[in-house]
């Protein structure tokens, strides 16, 4: 309870205060540009945050995250086009608001909607995560390799179209790990005899690597097949505003999403572009009108908003418990995590309470904030992320540059960023997807440590990993990881 | 021409992951048997994989061709080609252009200084991707490095030499 009040009054500090505003500025803006969203938007911002308090640097990540989920939601209402994938179901009705002269209604229930979601999902988190990080004190190093193998099953879910190159991209990530000292024998591997190397392949540079420099190298591609996206004439047609009867008359729709959201976040590797499309049609199929949905009504984009914003949270559980982050997004905050000395696990909730009930307590702040920010200022970052290329991405590669150089001051560090960059821009140009490489780089040293101390406990028995009961179940799950990674691809592919 | 392009991305990725286990078969010759165990069978997991990715496209094409839909495919597939072909090879070069700046940027960085070198690689990409509005908003080219100065050198302590520095 202490931990709680303590968190709470820790968000009213200015400097996390001004953080957090400045946060949900930048990830509604990140959000509401098309290509960009909250992996990339969060990506970008790790460097600034080498220096800052986690106390600080984590509620402003907390922050990017809603705001760029909820920022993808304007561009899908004034344009058309979703900012972010958890965006694509809004696009149905809250376009077809402003096709309609209702922008300023589908903009308000947007953020009215995402703001009830992200809040839900938050306490979720505060209620949850506490208890399952107990667990996590009776593992060792068995159930530590089984429990990174379940994380890397994840890679099935986050592999986009194909598994097979998830998988690979998965592996690629995992070699990448092995670049540096072993922990476990002291040896030097694939390092060059390069002192910059020894500690393996450092984070930032690397997440830059993964997304950001490749994605300046596809805008410039882009830009030569067609130019930015051209503001929708029908957004000067404002009309008016949602009234709070027509929101309390949505308030079962806008409850129904946020749980549906929440559960799917907790479920790692469904993300939210599935939660909105399942809280959408939960809407229409609950709905006494669901022939209405699609020709703009303000539940549609209610149902899709609250689900897509409540998925922030509940993905928190899995990740601030075991490590195992749920979607994209999730990967880069665990990177932002142990660049600050955080591990997942009991320790978070021990050791670092008080850094990890202040994010907890910002991952619900963060929406009040995003309330107030996106109330009044929304039509403004639709315009302001109307800003041509020309700009943007000479203004990406040097933030992407320098960031990679800020940790270390290294720059040896740029040329990482650079020539691993290029190989991601071949690698995406050849459809390979890039959390699964994040996932594997982080997963890698877990999994060895684990699978080589747990065979030196068992004097080189392999039976430790069946025999041990969370080893058994954590089995089953990666197991049934893999089936529903399957399943979801299978369906995506058929979609 | 999507399908084709699949095919021809598998077979060269699988093409380079060869020779990354080729690298890492090599590397870990001189190194400990148990340091050498991970990133050994990582290898031969990436290798089988990226096969297995090639023979799945390949059964797949087969099935396909004989249903008779790769047929119109392939005839879709030359007409794109010869309209699309030389403006799209032009198009893939530019974004390696950025590399090339990059290089730049990393020459420049302790020799010219960060605004200079990051005055140069902002402009020349601007130029880049549309040299009509890249004259017509130069200012950005100066705008972007100085809030970096100001974030990163000035805010945050960190070492930046700056071509200015030499005048002052």
């Amino acid at each position: 309870m202490d931990y709680l009040l303590q968190s709470f009054l820790n968000l009213f500090n200015p400097s996390i205060f001004i953080f957090m505003v400045f946060g949900v500025s930048w990830g509604i803006f990140a959000g509401a540009l098309p290509g960009f969203g909250a992996t990339l938007g969060m990506a970008l911002l790790i460097p600034f945050t080498f220096g800052m308090h986690p106390n600080v640097a984590l509620p402003m990540l907390a922050a990017v995250y809603a705001g760029a989920i909820y920022g993808g939601g304007i561009t899908a209402i004034m344009v058309g086009v979703p900012g972010t994938s958890a965006a694509a179901a809004t696009v149905a009705d809250g376009f077809a608001m402003t096709r309609k002269g209702e922008s300023q209604k589908a903009l308000t229930t947007s953020v009215i909607a995402s703001a009830i979601g992200g809040i839900f999902g938050g306490i979720v988190l505060l209620l949850f995560a506490p208890m399952l990080a107990k667990i996590t004190v009776m593992f060792g190093p068995a159930e530590y390799f089984v429990l990174a193998i379940f994380g890397l099953t994840i890679i099935a879910s986050l592999a986009g179209r194909s598994i097979m190159k998830g998988l690979i991209a998965g592996v690629f990530g995992l070699l990448l790990s092995a670049v540096g000292i072993d922990v476990v024998a002291g040896a030097s591997r694939f390092t060059f005899n390069q002192m910059y190397l020894y500690d393996g392949i450092p984070l930032i540079p690397l997440i830059l690597a993964l997304f950001a420099f490749p994605r300046c190298m596809l805008m410039i591609r882009e830009t030569f097949k067609k130019k930015s996206v051209a503001l929708s004439e029908d957004i000067n047609k404002r009309g008016r505003s949602i009234s709070w009867r027509e929101i309390i008359e949505m308030r079962k729709t806008i409850l129904r999403s946020s749980i549906i959201g929440t559960i799917i976040g907790i479920i790692p590797g469904a993300g939210a572009n599935i939660a909105c499309w399942v809280g959408y049609s939960e809407a229409k199929r609950s709905s006494k009108t669901p022939e209405k949905f699609g020709m703009g009504i303000p539940e549609g984009v209610a149902a899709a908003e609250a689900a897509n914003n409540a998925v922030q949270g509940g993905s928190m559980v899995p990740l601030l418990t075991l490590g195992i982050p749920g979607n994209a997004a999730s990967a880069v905050m665990l990177g932002a995590l142990m660049i600050h000395g955080l591990i997942p696990g009991f320790q978070l909730f021990t050791k670092y309470a008080s850094i990890t009930y202040t994010y907890m307590m910002a991952v619900i702040f963060c929406n009040f904030l995003m309330l107030a920010i996106g109330f009044y200022a929304s039509r403004i970052f639709a315009k302001i992320a109307n800003v041509p290329l020309v700009i943007l991405t000479p203004a990406m590669l040097l933030v992407t540059l320098v960031g990679s150089f800020a940790t270390r001051q290294y720059l040896f560090d740029i040329w990482i960023t650079v020539i691993l960059g290029s190989v991601c821009y071949l690698m995406t140009l050849a459809k390979y997807p890039m959390p699964p490489i994040l996932l594997g780089v982080i997963l890698g040293p877990i999994s060895e440590c684990g699978f080589r101390r747990a065979l030196m406990i068992s004097h080189g028995d392999w039976t430790i990993f069946f025999t041990r009961p969370i080893c058994f179940f954590m089995i089953i799950l990666s197991i049934l990881s893999v089936y529903a990674g399957i399943k979801m691809n299978k369906k995506k592919i058929k979609g | 021409m999507k399908e084709q392009s699949d095919i021809d991305g598998n077979i060269i990725s699988y093409l380079a992951f060869c020779g990354l286990t080729f690298f890492i078969l090599y590397q870990t010759s001189t190194m400990k048997p148990e340091s050498a165990l991970f990133p050994r069978m990582l290898s031969y997991i990436l290798l089988t994989l990226s096969l297995s990715l090639i023979l799945l496209k390949f059964f797949k094409d087969i099935s396909l061709f004989s249903r008779g839909r790769k047929i119109i495919s392939e005839e879709k597939m030359k007409i794109k080609k010869a309209t699309h072909k030389n403006k799209k090879i032009i198009h893939e070069i530019y974004p390696f252009f950025v590399i090339l700046f990059c290089i730049f940027f990393l020459w420049g960085y302790d020799r010219i200084g960060f605004d200079l070198s990051a005055f140069g690689i902002t402009f020349a990409t601007m130029i880049l991707i549309d040299h009509k509005e890249a004259f017509r908003k130069f200012y950005f080219a100066i705008i972007i490095p100085l809030i970096l100065i100001l974030i990163f050198n000035i805010g945050l302590g960190l070492r930046m030499p700056l071509f200015i520095e030499k005048f002052l």
